[in-house]
């Protein structure tokens, strides 16, 4: 019972990161119509910042802070600059762009800060004997404040979906940008918002997520995780944040028993795995658990 | 969380190699049907490889000079330059320089190979070094065909110690087969009188930790130690649940560097203290491996040959002070307490002990001398640990093959020596073939 | 657009306007293709390690040339082209290392199972588009890696497969020596890109091609006047990833020694898909221009810091591409050109010609042109998006 409850809790933090990155995916995807590519590396780009200024002895809520917003700042610059004048191209266009995008930020990162790994300190005590004893099974306060603020973040955005009115807007957007900007909505404002909102999640889901293990942050960090979320936001259906969320726990989960249960797989074929997940949805399923079915007008 | 830094493990490797032999003196008992004769015959050029090198000798050196194991291979390129740097003030190799020519390769294979062929092309190098299995795999044949040497590959597999086939490759690194042998001995030293010890492997999920797995499946055979479960290091907390629940006697850590402090953290997160816990090579730097692992590194044993920087053991040590003082005299700044740093001294000494053997040879400082005084090397490296000596002969490609155990005190956070040197040349070549002392 | 206004006024000196098939222009592609015989010719002459290279960029090339039917001329975006590179690699590394097959004969099977896969591959191509299967690919890319690393015993694994030379050497037929292998190695690149070209050349050209610019550019319309989509993708991307599967042999042959994790991830994906953005998609000589600039680009700037440099450089490449010259550098080329040359379509035949206006425009190749300003590939909308 003990080693389950380890595995589960590994997973459920696993996919709680899952869960955020999926949720920006689909905020962008909503909004403009593309997966942005560059998602895993402006997390990974806003993280090394806040780790760069945890070593100037600024503390780490702080960090967060200034990532937080550095991210929305990089999203919403992405979306105007970049997104905006390639879109009406084509799609293809579009991709390629983020793929640049990817590629020179993970090299920006090697340029600015090197490329050997290094550990990231925690919001939370992160020490050995940080943790609550359930059923035997230890429970870090840092893996239990990871869940939290995510959940939090999640909550937050679901109100901000559901509740408000710029959530109103930003779904009508989503919708039909055509009629939406006929109804007098800012539309370039709401993209503007979302992309900075989404590279904002992004930022949070990297700095709470790189302590959790040791010399974890790293040029290649955020690779799997990408296409975790990737399969995440797929699974969930692309346009339903809910969706994507509790694709991207079960995920977490799911990875983390059958490495640890099924030995065949042992470590070893983890995205290989989310690969064959992805294509099986794709197949089954094109719009995910959740998702609408898209109906393209001649 | 995937930790891919298997080049940093590897060079590590490359770093610690020492070779304990402590055979007769050079000279004294090589017979002749020791010494190895290099042979020019099939040379796609033997004149360029007979031809005496004047005016300045460059030595390549084609490794990650950009990726995660930059940092690394920097400091190993700068040992290099600033050992050279040394004898050219002190004379060269009878008047001629040494020089050393980087070039990055990413660890990617066909870099390494471009690397190697534009040497071999414009014949600006007339030696080289490289970092990694993969690139040497990529890069041996040509070379060999060219006879251009390969001095101190860092790298372990065996398949390049083939005298026949690869007469122009040297391997800086111990074979695994040799290190694994020491370690299980360590293993059984540590559950004395104990009928079978179970270990479980923490396996790196490249080609370093498959190469050690394969070394250690290997030094198992028909010993009382068996292996319980092999655990793929992908992910610490995972691996370390793992590993709890095996429960086994103890823990070898087939892994590189940075994967062995994660190792030991996450094995403290979940509450896991092996009995024993025994670590690789690679990861034997103090200050960064075990160090921050704080008390959970306590008691971890590993198997070692050179002298590492920081260790006050070494503190009134000749040859420790000696390249104190050499490297200070090149570069009052120089990293001298870097693992790899010195790994690169390590490396250009021991280069020099074969440039002046060269020199004096009847083939004299050209490429086929140097590669027939690589080959025949007997040499008590300063730095190695005290008792280690490099031998290679007609018979032996393997350099190194007596190692050190060490164990890690939390409380002076430097390694103790746990026992006397290990000797694996018995089991590895059988007794017969051990020169005496060895 | 062409003729009837025109001939009532004086014909303007440029652009020289030739017509299709006529003998000036077949004149000029024999020209521009003995050109090119000639460029191969004088790359074989250079010295061994600069004709290295220069094989890494025909193998490429050929590699990119696959990819471009896929990405540029059908729209379908692959970051996943490295694993049909890595499964031809290590198809012919298994024959040959293992199986002592001779390593020509070994591009058949490599051309077969990297199109078997394609087709797996472009299966979810049938039910979805765009950034789906751009998806998929990029868990292909990362996967296969993997796959290849957990089965050590067919393919040695993570610590690699290495075939000996003895296997690769020229056979004693071609007269070449041991020490001009690389000769031979060359001007096996040279014939698979030539071959890979002209199967391009003839796929992108009549009913096929005009299906592939349909999907890439409208895809619904596409299906409304009888191209089926979804098969016409899935064949489109099998050939693809043949094609770039057999360029995969060949840098078996050339390299001897295979690592997945360090010759086949996602970097060589995205390195495929950089040069075919820079030497222009949806052009027949564009992935010879990618391949050389993405193995001299990195050379040129080797002291510059490495790795790193190389990498932010290629990435801002593709943004500005996008940007300033979206149909690359050949793309960019026969635009300009345009204004010198112009080939007219033959005029059409009969009457009622005229009647039925063509869906798409009449196929172009690389360097015909009907006169009008073409929209390039990349310019042309796949989605309707609003202006706002």
């Amino acid at each position: 019972m003990q080693v389950f409850l380890e595995r589960l809790f590994d997973g459920i933090s696993n996919g709680a990161i899952y869960a955020a990155l999926a949720l920006a995916l689909v905020m962008v995807f909503r909004g403009t119509g593309t997966i942005n590519f560059a998602q895993g590396e402006m997390a990974l780009f806003t993280t090394y910042i806040a780790w760069g200024l945890t070593t100037k002895n600024i503390p780490v809520v702080l960090c967060l802070l200034i990532a937080t917003i550095a991210g929305f700042t990089l999203g919403a610059v992405t979306e105007r600059v970049l997104v905006r004048p390639i879109e009406k191209r084509s799609l293809l266009a579009t991709l390629i762009v983020l793929l640049g995008l990817f590629l020179a930020l993970n090299s920006l990162d090697g340029i600015l800060w090197g490329n050997q790994n290094h550990s990231m300190p925690s919001l939370f005590p992160n020490g050995v004997n940080s943790f609550i004893s359930v059923d035997g099974a230890r429970l870090y306060w840092a893996n239990l404040g990871v869940w939290l603020l995510v959940a939090l973040l999640v909550g937050a955005m679901f109100q901000l979906f559901n509740r408000t009115r710029l959530g109103l807007h930003m779904r009508a957007t989503a919708s039909n940008r055509e009629s939406a900007a006929l109804a007098g909505i800012p539309t370039g404002r709401i993209l503007l918002l979302g992309w900075g909102i989404s590279a904002a999640i992004g930022a949070v889901a990297g700095v709470l997520f790189t302590p959790l293990n040791p010399d974890a942050l790293g040029l290649g960090e955020m690779f799997p995780l990408l296409i975790y979320a990737s399969a995440a936001a797929l699974f969930g259906g692309l346009d339903s944040p809910g969706g994507a969320v509790i694709a991207g726990l079960l995920i977490g989960v799911a990875e983390s028993m059958l490495s640890g249960y099924v030995s065949a797989i042992g470590g070893q074929l983890q995205e290989a795995i989310a690969f064959v997940a992805i294509v099986m949805v794709l197949l089954i399923r094109p719009q995910g658990l959740f998702g609408s079915k898209e109906v393209e007008r001649v | 969380m995937r930790a891919k830094l298997s080049l940093a493990g590897a060079f590590l490797c490359a770093v610690s190699t020492v070779v304990l032999v402590g055979g007769p003196p050079a000279g004294a008992s090589s017979s002749s049907s020791n010494t190895y004769k290099i042979s020019t015959a099939n040379c796609s050029n033997p004149a360029q490889a007979k031809k005496k090198i004047t005016g300045t000798l460059t030595l390549g050196f084609s490794g990650p000079l950009s990726g995660p194991i930059a940092p690394f291979a920097d400091a190993v390129v700068q040992g290099v330059k600033d050992r050279f740097a040394y004898q050219n003030a002190h004379g060269g190799i009878n008047g001629v320089l040494l020089a050393e020519q980087a070039k990055d390769d990413q660890f990617n294979p066909a870099m390494t190979k471009s690397n190697v062929d534009g040497w071999i092309q414009s014949g600006s190098v007339q030696a080289f070094d490289e970092f990694g299995s993969g690139p040497l795999a990529a890069v041996a044949e040509d070379q060999n065909l060219a006879c251009l040497p390969l001095l101190l590959a860092s790298a372990t597999a065996n398949e390049y110690r083939n005298i026949a086939k690869y007469p122009w490759t040297t391997e800086f690194l111990p074979a695994n087969n040799v290190e694994e042998t020491a370690e299980v001995k360590v293993i059984q030293a540590s559950f004395p009188g104990q009928k079978e010890i179970t270990v479980d492997v923490a396996e790196d999920q490249t080609g370093s930790g498959a190469a050690y797995l394969q070394g250690i499946q290997a030094a198992v055979k028909g010993t009382d130690v068996k292996i319980k479960n092999v655990v793929p290091f992908t992910d610490p907390s995972t691996a370390a649940i793992t590993l709890k629940q095996d429960n086994a006697d103890a823990v070898f850590g087939a892994l590189v560097v940075p994967e062995c402090v994660q190792l030991t953290e996450a094995m403290a997160k979940v509450g896991y203290n092996p009995k024993l816990t025994v670590q690789a090579s690679n990861c034997g730097s103090a200050s960064l491996m075990f160090q921050p692992a704080g008390a959970a590194a306590n008691g971890q044993k590993l198997v070692f040959w050179e002298k590492d920087p920081g260790n006050p053991i070494y503190t009134d040590d000749p040859g420790w002070k000696a390249y104190l003082a050499d490297a200070a005299s090149v570069d009052p700044g120089a990293l001298v307490n870097n693992t790899y740093y010195e790994t690169g001294w390590m490396i250009a000494d021991m280069d020099v002990n074969v440039f002046q053997t060269a020199a004096k040879s009847s083939l004299g400082l050209s490429q086929a001398g140097i590669m027939q005084a690589a080959r025949n090397q007997n040499y008590q490296e300063p730095l190695f640990i005290n008792g280690i000596k490099w031998v290679m002969n007609s018979k032996e490609a393997y350099g190194v093959m007596n190692l050190q155990p060490l164990e890690y005190s939390a409380s002076s956070q430097s390694f103790k020596y746990d026992g006397s040197l290990i000797n694996t040349c018995p089991a590895i070549l059988g007794s017969s073939n051990c020169p005496s002392g060895l | 657009m062409t003729t009837s206004l025109a001939t009532t006024r004086q014909q303007p000196l440029l652009p020289v306007r030739i017509t299709q098939k006529s003998p000036a222009h077949r004149f000029l592609q024999v020209f521009g293709i003995a050109l090119l015989v000639a460029l191969a010719i004088i790359g074989s002459r250079t010295n061994s390690f600069r004709e290295g290279q220069l094989t890494q960029a025909l193998i490429y090339a050929s590699a990119i040339a696959g990819l471009n039917l896929a990405t540029g001329y059908t729209g379908m975006l692959s970051i996943g082209h490295s694993a049909f590179f890595g499964i031809g690699a290590y198809t012919t590394g298994i024959l040959v290392s293992e199986h002592n097959w001779e390593p020509l004969v070994t591009f058949l099977p490599a051309l077969g199972i990297c199109f078997v896969f394609g087709l797996i591959v472009g299966l979810p191509a049938l039910r979805i588009r765009g950034i789906n299967l751009a998806l998929v690919t990029l868990a292909l890319a990362v996967a296969f890696p993997e796959v290849i690393d957990r089965f050590p015993g067919v393919t040695g694994g993570t610590q690699g497969l290495n075939i000996p030379l003895l296997q690769l050497l020229p056979p004693k037929w071609t007269g070449i020596s041991i020490a001009d292998r690389f000769a031979y190695y060359y001007w096996i690149a040279a014939f698979l890109l030539a071959l890979v070209l002209v199967v391009c050349a003839n796929m992108t050209r009549g009913r096929t091609g005009l299906a592939m610019k349909a999907i890439r550019d409208r895809e619904t319309a596409a299906a409304a006047v009888g191209v089926n989509p979804a098969w016409a993708k899935v064949l489109v991307f099998g050939v693809s990833a043949a094609l770039t599967g057999v360029a995969g042999s060949v840098f078996a042959m050339y390299l001897g020694s295979l690592s997945a994790d360090a010759s086949f991830t996602l970097t060589l994906s995205i390195t495929l898909v950089t040069g075919l953005v820079i030497g222009g998609v949806a052009t027949v000589i564009g992935p010879i221009i990618g391949g050389l600039a993405v193995i001299f680009i990195p050379y040129w700037t080797e002291n510059l810091r490495q790795g790193e440099t190389e990498g932010l450089f290629f990435g801002v490449i593709l943004i500005v591409l996008m940007f300033v010259m979206p149909d690359g550098l050949v793309g960019f080329a026969v635009r300009i050109s345009r204004h010198v040359l112009s080939v007219d379509p033959q005029p059409p035949k009969g009457a009622g010609a005229h009647r039925l206006a063509p869906l798409v425009p009449p196929t172009s190749e690389h360097h015909t042109e009907n006169g009008g300003k073409e929209m390039t590939p990349l310019q042309r909308p796949t989605q309707a998006i609003p202006p706002h």
